[in-house]
């Protein structure tokens, strides 16, 4: 019956008959742990949106994102346009010895977000100088993976200017009266960009990439102090453990191609002794450690620090005195692998998200007898947070 | 609803199709006009009533030229289809050109008239230039009245070409609207047709479609020469084969239904003429105009002085009727220059250059209309221009090596795809089932996976 000359008939009602049952019958998900984002839902039928034509807009939405093998049509995607030579896609840089980049792009950030977000924390960092000390006020922006590592990125590929935005609120501090404040990277990472302190695949820095963030915290607090000299802190003190060896990060998530996986790392101080107490979001949960394993299985292996983002995080360090301060860290998750070193320092270290964090923060740091403060944000983020002005609530 | 999305290939095809086939024969076309009109109102639920509107004018009116002309009253008769063209002017008009003529007013009396604000029916260009040839070929005798307006509508609304066209006149198709037949070797020819077409607009289209929208949203103050040249070179290469895409979707969808529609494009940048390049660009639109506006006002019969008129009506027609904006009117006008220079003398001249010298002439004109095309903003066109001829200060930095790095090889495959290599290539397979199903396997599949992660995929004719 089927003749050779109808072969392509048979393809071609092969392929749409069987894509479309396919997707009639794919169960359907509410979120995509690859994208860590929730997917179009069914849209409900009704009169208005229907004339309106949104019904069919959100149907189709639907339809897209819930298509069966999602992410390996967009790693098909990804495979084709590298193919053809394309080192971007989906705003994403294919670099070198396997590294994915974020693509930033002049004109993709609102300036005026940026700037109003720079404005909030140096006015924040002056008004907590002048309360707490000047020498208890850090702010620490960390630069994405692709501003770091230049040499890596593909040939002629472009990247927002992160060295501006860092000097901007260098400067912002310097007026608000509190220079002093600020803690670069920079230097620190230079020294050693050869080395494994951003991942491949994920937009975060690695743990040696935050224990080198920690060097430059101190330092800068030690250089106010007076004390000077390499602050007692060498990388030999730690034990490291490798808990994982297959990471793939948000970054691969844009393409679902990788050439590498990541590895996470876990540092634990030698014959430390310490005792912690991890509470999350006020006795929602009270844990001993500040790792939560249950991640490692999952997608999202970040989250193994710190359980993800918290609105807020309280470690107290049994080993230390009362008296040896309380630090308050305002943060996005680029704290949650530099959070374990700095909490070595203080009775307690509390961590903060402004995007879930609905407390005047005056009110929190009265009522918690915060001594010092760091705002440790990565410069991308930062420029797109939407919930800065809570600082200064 | 746009044939490149998943809705039309894993919902409303498959849907369509199975009805069609299941159908008996007397129901297909009502089957066709219901499904026309699902496809329609799934992006425009309201502009639907216009077409049906639309069908019931034309329909009557068709009745109407039919009966005079069989009563011996041919005045009345032109009566008749001068009122079908004015309510089908007064459509396109009212929801086309409203707006603009009222902006326009505004700003030449200083009056403050208010905007309609209305949005464009899609595809309104499309139909009601088709329903008018209907009326029209009735009158001249072209074609044969549609008594059953079930299949008069399923003509005016058929899904394939609702949108993007072809403009199938109502003779191509009258046959075919009463009698054809779905058949293994149209349905296979067709489905290839539309596979290559949905490969055009998805991979390609819109792929160089990101290149022009990265380009063009630059300031053009500081853009180096080379960038802008390539920039014009990605438009050209997008609209070219996103339409020709839609075209060949709509053929080879007609095909599979048992339909032949006009071919539309025809290899166009391998044009050694403006001339030439309108005969082989949109040719359903040029000869719309050739067959109602054109030949009806004279032609080259009368003289050239009157030629050179009709030439200029023509073009200023065809450049409006791409958009409701001055820089469309420049764009027709440009080529009318063009084209009544040509006729006057230009084109001897250009058949005594050496082939790659006119070709060189011809693309080159090209490029600049599209710069006019482009930009809404003649003055935006303008610094565009300025840029492509060093403006920018720099011949390329290094973002043009970035670009040029990037889609190198997508403009080479564009560049052959724009010749009559492929078509040449599937001559030679065209015995070869193998090829052309594997072919059409990887078209479909690739195509899903660009669709399934599109951050780009626009529809560009919804100001036609």
């Amino acid at each position: 019956m089927l003749s050779k000359k109808n072969l392509p008939s048979a393809c071609f009602l092969l392929l749409i008959a069987g894509f479309t049952l396919w997707s009639i019958f794919v169960p359907k998900k509410t979120f995509s742990e690859n994208e860590n984002r929730v997917l179009a839902q069914k849209p409900e039928l009704n009169a208005s949106d229907v004339l309106s034509g949104q019904y069919g807009l959100d149907y189709e939405e639907w339809l897209t994102d819930q298509f069966p093998a999602r992410d390996r049509w967009i790693a098909l995607k990804a495979w084709t346009e590298r193919i053809s030579g394309r080192t971007e896609i989906n705003g994403v840089y294919f670099g070198k010895d396997g590294y994915l980049f974020e693509r930033f792009m002049e004109g993709d950030l609102d300036e005026g977000l940026k700037e109003k977000n720079l404005d909030a924390i140096a006015d924040f960092a002056g008004r907590y100088g002048a309360l707490l000390g000047e020498d208890h006020v850090r702010v620490m922006l960390v630069p994405s993976s692709g501003a770091v590592l230049k040499d890596k990125l593909p040939a002629f590929a472009q990247m927002y200017d992160q060295n501006r935005m860092l000097s901007s609120m260098q400067n912002k501090l310097k007026e608000a009266g509190i220079g002093d404040a600020w803690v670069d990277v920079r230097p620190m990472f230079e020294e050693n960009s050869d080395r494994y302190i951003y991942y491949r695949t994920d937009h975060h820095w690695t743990t040696l990439g935050a224990f080198l963030g920690y060097l430059a915290w101190k330092e800068s607090l030690a250089a106010d102090s007076g004390a000077g000299g390499p602050y007692g802190i060498r990388e030999s003190d730690y034990q490291v453990k490798t808990v994982s060896e297959d990471f793939l990060g948000t970054i691969y998530s844009k393409v679902n191609i990788c050439l590498q996986k990541d590895e996470i790392e876990r540092w634990d101080r030698k014959s430390s002794g310490y005792e912690w107490t991890v509470e999350y979001n006020l006795g929602e949960k009270v844990t001993d450690t500040f790792y939560e394993e249950s991640y490692l299985a999952k997608k999202d292996k970040y989250a193994y620090f710190f359980d993800g983002n918290q609105p807020l995080v309280r470690i107290v360090n049994h080993s230390k005195p009362e008296d040896s301060g309380k630090l308050l860290i305002i943060k996005d998750s680029f704290a949650h692998c530099f959070a374990p070193f700095a909490a070595e320092e203080f009775a307690e270290t509390h961590m903060v998200d402004l995007r879930y964090f609905r407390m005047p923060l005056s009110q929190y740091v009265e009522e918690n007898g915060i001594t010092d403060v760091l705002v440790l944000y990565n410069t991308m983020n930062l420029a797109k947070d939407r919930n800065m002005s809570a600082l200064n609530r | 609803m746009v044939f490149s999305s998943i809705l039309f290939l894993f919902r409303f095809l498959p849907a369509v199709l199975l009805i069609y086939v299941i159908a008996p024969r007397s129901w297909k076309n009502a089957v066709l006009f219901l499904a026309s009109l699902f496809f329609y109102a799934w992006g425009e639920p309201v502009y639907v009533v216009l077409m049906l509107f639309s069908t019931v004018v034309d329909y009557t009116h068709g009745r109407l030229v039919n009966r005079f002309l069989g009563q011996g009253k041919r005045g009345r008769a032109k009566w008749a289809v001068a009122s079908s063209m004015l309510i089908n002017l007064l459509l396109l008009g009212f929801f086309k050109y409203a707006d603009f003529l009222v902006s326009n007013l505004n700003q030449l009396l200083g009056t403050n008239l208010p905007l309609l604000q209305l949005g464009l029916p899609i595809g309104i260009s499309f139909y009601t230039f088709q329903t008018m040839s209907y009326t029209i070929d009735i009158y001249r005798g072209d074609a044969k009245v549609q008594k059953n307006i079930i299949a008069f509508g399923a003509y005016v609304a058929l899904f394939p070409q609702l949108i993007a066209g072809p403009i199938v006149r109502y003779k191509t198709v009258a046959c075919e609207l009463d009698h054809r037949r779905m058949d293994a070797d149209g349905f296979g020819e067709g489905a290839f047709r539309f596979s290559a077409g949905l490969a055009k607009k998805v991979l390609l289209a819109n792929q160089i479609g990101i290149l022009w929208e990265q380009i063009s949203a630059g300031s053009t103050a500081s853009m180096p020469a080379l960038t802008a040249w390539f920039g014009i070179l990605a438009f050209a290469f997008q609209i070219y084969f996103d339409f020709s895409g839609y075209s060949d979707m709509a053929i080879g969808l007609g095909r599979m239904f048992g339909f032949h529609f006009p071919e539309n494009f025809d290899h166009p940048y391998e044009s050694a003429s403006i001339t030439e390049f309108w005969r082989r660009w949109h040719i359903s639109l040029g000869t719309w105009f050739r067959e109602y506006v054109y030949i009806p006002l004279g032609g080259n019969r009368k003289g050239p002085g009157r030629q050179v008129f009709n030439l200029a009506v023509v073009w200023l027609l065809t450049g409006i009727w791409h958009g409701a904006s001055w820089n469309f009117v420049a764009w027709g006008a440009y080529f009318g220059i063009l084209l009544i220079v040509e006729k006057l003398f230009l084109l001897k001249i250009l058949e005594r250059l050496p082939r790659f010298a006119a070709h060189a002439y011809a693309l080159l004109l090209v490029l600049f209309g599209w710069v006019i095309f482009a930009f809404e903003d003649l003055s935006q066109g303008a610094k565009y221009l300025g840029a492509m001829f060093g403006a920018g200060g720099s011949l390329a930095d290094g973002n043009t090596a970035w670009l040029l790095l990037n889609y190198g090889v997508l403009l080479l495959i564009l560049t052959l795809g724009s010749t009559g290599l492929p078509a040449r290539l599937a001559r030679r397979f065209r015995e070869n089932a193998m090829a052309k199903g594997l072919f059409l396997s990887a078209m479909i599949v690739l195509s899903v996976a660009f669709l399934v992660n599109a951050s780009y995929n626009p529809f560009l004719y919804f100001r036609f």
